[in-house]
């Protein structure tokens, strides 16, 4: 019994929750914890609907939350710039510094872009992509569902330019050293040239502010507005590269103007084959990979035109040639020669001025000095000098490259007159026969022909992807997350706390009947001691 | 309050709030974009399109969908060609390559080259888009049917396909320029038909390089670059017969148009001998810079330095006028050589002919043959250019064809209050009401059990 009696009692102070009331010479309260429990019973109908309650104010305050605190769309495309640009060659610099740099040489190599250069070699300027001008043209060819402006649009706009492995490397290396303050090799890798890849990345955020950046109402379009914004964008910047790098300049007619009627058969000859000189010239000053474009209307490469030049001017035009050298055909033999007296006198006024000039050239460069520079030991007696050519002096032998060239141009020239006003004057002179004048039509149509089929070859060309697609981009992705995954882990949250709450006022709800039932209680004993 | 009470009132408050968010969403939706699109894709799958490469081994975009010619044959394959304008629908069409979600990811994130990561993203970057969706929006007419703007998508796509076709695969114009040639002499003649032959042999070559593996009838491009060959060596064969009978229409025009080239290259070359005399005493003269270096003995040397690059220019010009003297030297011996032949020749035929037979019958004989040769020479070569020209039509079928470059059929997507668009926006719309009314409910039933509660 004792055994019992002495459970009942341990079971009986288990039960009880020792409440210190802070009451001076008060004694202590209890709180039995299974009549707690036992309220707790009474009222779970009630507090399952409160918790219910919780957990859907804990699942749909974040959802709210969401709606006014989601973070806004941003739509990316990688740019890759696909054109030939100059091959650059690494010179020292002018100012002295003794530094190298990359520069385009004045008869530079053509290779596929590999950096952030422009078609004609210099730094291109990705910043054009925010320029008014791009800006302005790709708003106008849209109909967005809200009025965004170019200010708005270019604050909205960020380019992410892409190093090289080994810049991205010198960068990284740089760092490091300067967290070590390895002042030396710090410097050395600063000097280090810093190279871009030949793409970069173009990214456009949804929410424009039209006036005040840090409003909270910022205007938003739609998804799909946003990426065909961001492409029609990037479409626009490849057209500015396009007119402002693209040399699309087409040839010159030159055969049209021969009026075969009114000048002499000579001449008309001589026109003939100076102007497929020009426009052999124009094919030739073409890039490799331009020469070698094949048409896909005629399976003709630029080449392939060239080749069919040299042989029309080799059947046609130079057997005409000589024909009616041979045999001195002309219409007036006076006035022909003439005017090829004239031609020649010229040529020989023009050889004069450029012997002159040789001969200037040839004196300033017999006494001209370069600079002297004296070079000494530290420490030692042992000291040398050396010359370095000055700008001028190299300036000086270009130019006499160039007089060379045109002095050898101009006998030649000079050289020919002289030889067919020779022929001419002993030859007998011949009319112009109504079969060389249809020779010389022939030979005129063929020539506007093949002027035609270059030019048409050549706005084939200028209108290919080698031209018209200077920069590539891929098309502009990014997607919004779904609401009910980007606040999942607030709703989680909610959830606990929701049923945190619940629980936690299920049990005050149940602790606070106990809590007055003991107050009432200590107030009972306290009037039964007060009688 | 009874607890049936209760739930018909939170029912009730459920139903009203749902009623309110289906008519403000509907609201919402129908204040919205109103219009209708078509979509279709269209997808390259043939040799090269993983690399952006089309047939013809160039590179090709899909700018050309909304291109003038495939917009008019569109619309008037359509029976619209009088309605809407190729400048109407261009504006309401957008062509989006389909990227893969991974691809996306890699492509738009930056991440750092000393990275593990880094060859992946590298390899990732070069990514190119092979399928396209296509959409048109009814924008340039809000009341056209749907139906006709899916057939009107339909046909784009069809004559797009065409067009890429037509654009980028290789293509033979068998037009020449050069046609009538009975005017000129044979020699000329030669010249201009070995001309083509070599052009054309080049085309069949390139061709073989591109798709050595392409069989069409058994035949390959190679085995037309051969037959160019065969060809050429004829034309060369014919060519030395010609010039060693020295049979010719006009021989004193041949001969004055040699020697006049040859006056013309000598002149040539004896402007150019003296320019490259002069060019070497410049650069015999030219003062380098020099450079002074500190030897392993402590002495400090010279050597000489051009950082200009001016003599390298002079050498680079010197080497130009080298190979000009080269070629002229070349064209006189040639023309020289043509010459000679073409003299020494025609004096044995004609001494030859004064013993056994006329000159004249021989000579027409000579010239007969030859026209019919150089007849037969055209007529074998035009045979190999029309088949060049069928193989190449055959390669054009074999790579751009409905299994290469399938298109998806067109779909029409209408904002309807049935569309999962409208859902979307039930739900975000509705569902915040209904959470709200629900919340109402439960502290309303929460309020009457306390109170009876309190009752009890």
């Amino acid at each position: 019994m004792d055994n019992n009696e002495n459970k009942k009692d341990i079971l009986q102070n288990d039960r009880q929750i020792q409440l210190v009331v802070n009451h001076a010479g008060e004694d202590d309260a209890t709180i039995d914890l299974g009549n707690v429990f036992h309220n707790m019973k009474a009222k779970k109908r009630l507090f399952a609907w409160v918790l219910v309650l919780c957990l859907v104010i804990g699942i749909c305050a974040p959802l709210l939350l969401y709606q006014f605190t989601k973070d806004p769309l941003t739509v990316s495309s990688v740019v890759t710039l696909r054109y030939e640009a100059p091959v650059k060659v690494m010179k020292e610099k002018t100012d002295g510094s003794g530094k190298k740099e990359w520069v385009v040489p004045d008869d530079p190599e053509y290779a596929l872009v590999t950096d952030l250069s422009a078609p004609d070699g210099s730094a291109l300027d990705v910043n054009q992509i925010t320029s008014s001008y791009v800006l302005q043209t790709a708003l106008n060819g849209m109909e967005l569902s809200q009025p965004v402006t170019i200010a708005a649009l270019r604050s909205n706009i960020s380019i992410q330019t892409i190093l090289t492995e080994d810049s991205q490397r010198t960068k990284e290396a740089l760092a490091g050293l300067a967290e070590s303050k390895d002042s030396e090799a710090y410097k050395r890798l600063q000097d280090a040239e810093i190279k871009y890849q030949n793409r970069f990345i173009v990214s456009l955020k949804n929410g424009f502010s039209n006036g005040d950046e840090d409003s909270r109402n910022k205007l938003e379009i739609t998804d799909a507005e946003l990426k065909a914004l961001l492409d029609r964008i990037l479409s626009v910047y490849n057209d500015y590269l396009v007119m402002t790098y693209t040399d699309a300049k087409l040839p010159s007619d030159t055969f049209s103007v021969i009026d075969i009627q009114e000048l002499d058969v000579s001449d008309s000859v001589d026109q003939l084959r100076a102007g497929i000189q020009t426009l052999f010239d124009y094919c030739n000053a073409k890039t490799d990979t331009v020469k070698a474009y094949r048409s896909w209307q005629t399976g003709r490469s630029l080449a392939d035109w060239m080749e069919t030049l040299q042989t029309f001017k080799s059947v046609y035009v130079d057997t005409l040639f000589a024909k009616v050298n041979g045999n001195a055909v002309t219409r007036n033999k006076t006035m022909l020669l003439n005017n090829w007296r004239y031609q020649l006198r010229t040529a020989q006024n023009e050889l004069d001025k450029v012997n002159e000039s040789i001969a200037e050239t040839k004196k300033i460069l017999a006494s001209y000095k370069n600079d002297e520079v004296i070079i000494s030991m530290q420490d030692s007696d042992t000291a040398r000098s050396t010359k370095a050519a000055t700008k001028y002096y190299n300036e000086l032998i270009i130019q006499q490259t160039e007089n060379y060239k045109k002095a050898a141009e101009l006998k030649t020239t000079i050289a020919d007159y002289t030889d067919r006003i020779t022929r001419m004057e002993e030859a007998k002179e011949t009319a112009v026969s109504e079969e060389t004048e249809a020779e010389l039509e022939k030979a005129k149509a063929l020539a506007l022909e093949m002027y035609t089929g270059i030019r048409a070859h050549m706005e084939e060309v200028v209108s290919s992807p080698m031209f018209t697609t200077l920069e590539d981009h891929s098309a502009a992705q990014g997607k919004t997350e779904n609401y009910l995954i980007a606040s999942a882990k607030k709703i989680i949250i909610g959830i606990i706390a929701g049923i945190i709450i619940a629980c936690g006022l299920w049990f005050m709800a149940s602790l606070l009947p106990e809590f007055s039932k003991g107050r009432k209680a200590e107030g009972n004993g306290k009037e039964a001691a007060a009688k | 309050m009874k607890k049936t009470h209760w739930l018909r009132n939170t029912l009730i408050v459920l139903i009203a709030c749902g009623l309110a968010g289906i008519i403000l969403s509907a609201i919402m939706f129908n204040q919205g974009s109103n219009r209708i699109c078509a979509s279709a894709s269209i997808q390259f799958s043939f040799s090269g399109s993983e690399n952006g490469v089309a047939p013809n081994g160039y590179r090709f975009d899909v700018s050309g969908i909304t291109s003038d010619e495939v917009l008019n044959v569109a619309l008037e394959a359509s029976g619209l060609a009088g309605t809407y304008t190729a400048e109407q629908l261009r504006k309401n069409i957008t062509v989006t390559g389909v990227y893969p979600e991974k691809i996306i990811d890699k492509m738009t994130k930056y991440i750092s080259l000393l990275s593990s990561e880094a060859d992946t993203q590298a390899a990732v970057m070069d990514y190119h888009a092979t399928e396209y969706n296509v959409v048109i929006y009814n924008d340039f007419d809000e009341h056209i049917a749907p139906g006709k703007l899916t057939e009107l998508l339909e046909n784009i796509m069809t004559a797009y396909r065409a067009y890429f076709a037509k654009r980028y695969s290789a293509n033979l114009n068998t037009t020449e320029l050069i046609t009538d040639l009975s005017g000129q002499d044979y020699i000329q003649q030669l010249e201009v038909i070995k001309a083509y032959i070599v052009q054309q042999g080049r085309y069949a070559q390139n061709m073989a390089s591109m798709a050595p593996g392409f069989r069409a009838e058994q035949k390959s491009f190679g085995d037309i670059a051969v037959r160019y060959q065969n060809l050429q060596s004829d034309v060369d064969r014919l060519n030395a017969t010609v010039l060693l009978n020295a049979i010719s229409k006009d021989r004193n025009l041949l001969k004055e148009r040699y020697t006049l080239e040859i006056r013309t290259q000598q002149y040539q070359l004896e402007s150019l001998t003296e320019e490259l005399k002069q060019i070497d005493e410049l650069l015999g003269s030219y003062d380098k810079d020099g450079i002074i270096y500190v030897s392993t003995s402590g002495k400090l040397e010279e050597v000489g330095n051009d950082e200009t690059g001016t003599y390298d220019k002079l050498v680079s010009r010197r080497g130009d006028v080298m190979a000009a003297i080269t070629e002229a030297k070349a064209k006189i011996t040639l023309y020289q050589g043509w010459l000679d032949e073409m003299t020494e020749n025609a004096n044995e035929t004609s001494e030859g002919d004064q013993a056994e037979e006329p000159n004249g019958e021989e000579t027409a004989q000579l010239q007969a043959d030859t026209e019919a040769k150089i007849e037969a020479l055209i007529a074998k070569k035009n045979a190999v250019t029309a088949d060049f020209a069928a193989m190449l039509d055959a390669y054009k079928a074999q790579e751009i064809n409905e299994r290469t470059v399938p298109i998806k059929t067109a779909k029409i997507y209408q904002a309807s209050l049935f569309s999962v668009e409208y859902a979307k926006l039930l739900i975000r719309t509705a569902g915040p009401i209904c959470a709200v009314g629900f919340m109402v409910c439960l502290v309303l039933l929460i309020r009457s059990r306390r109170k009876e509660e309190k009752k009890i």
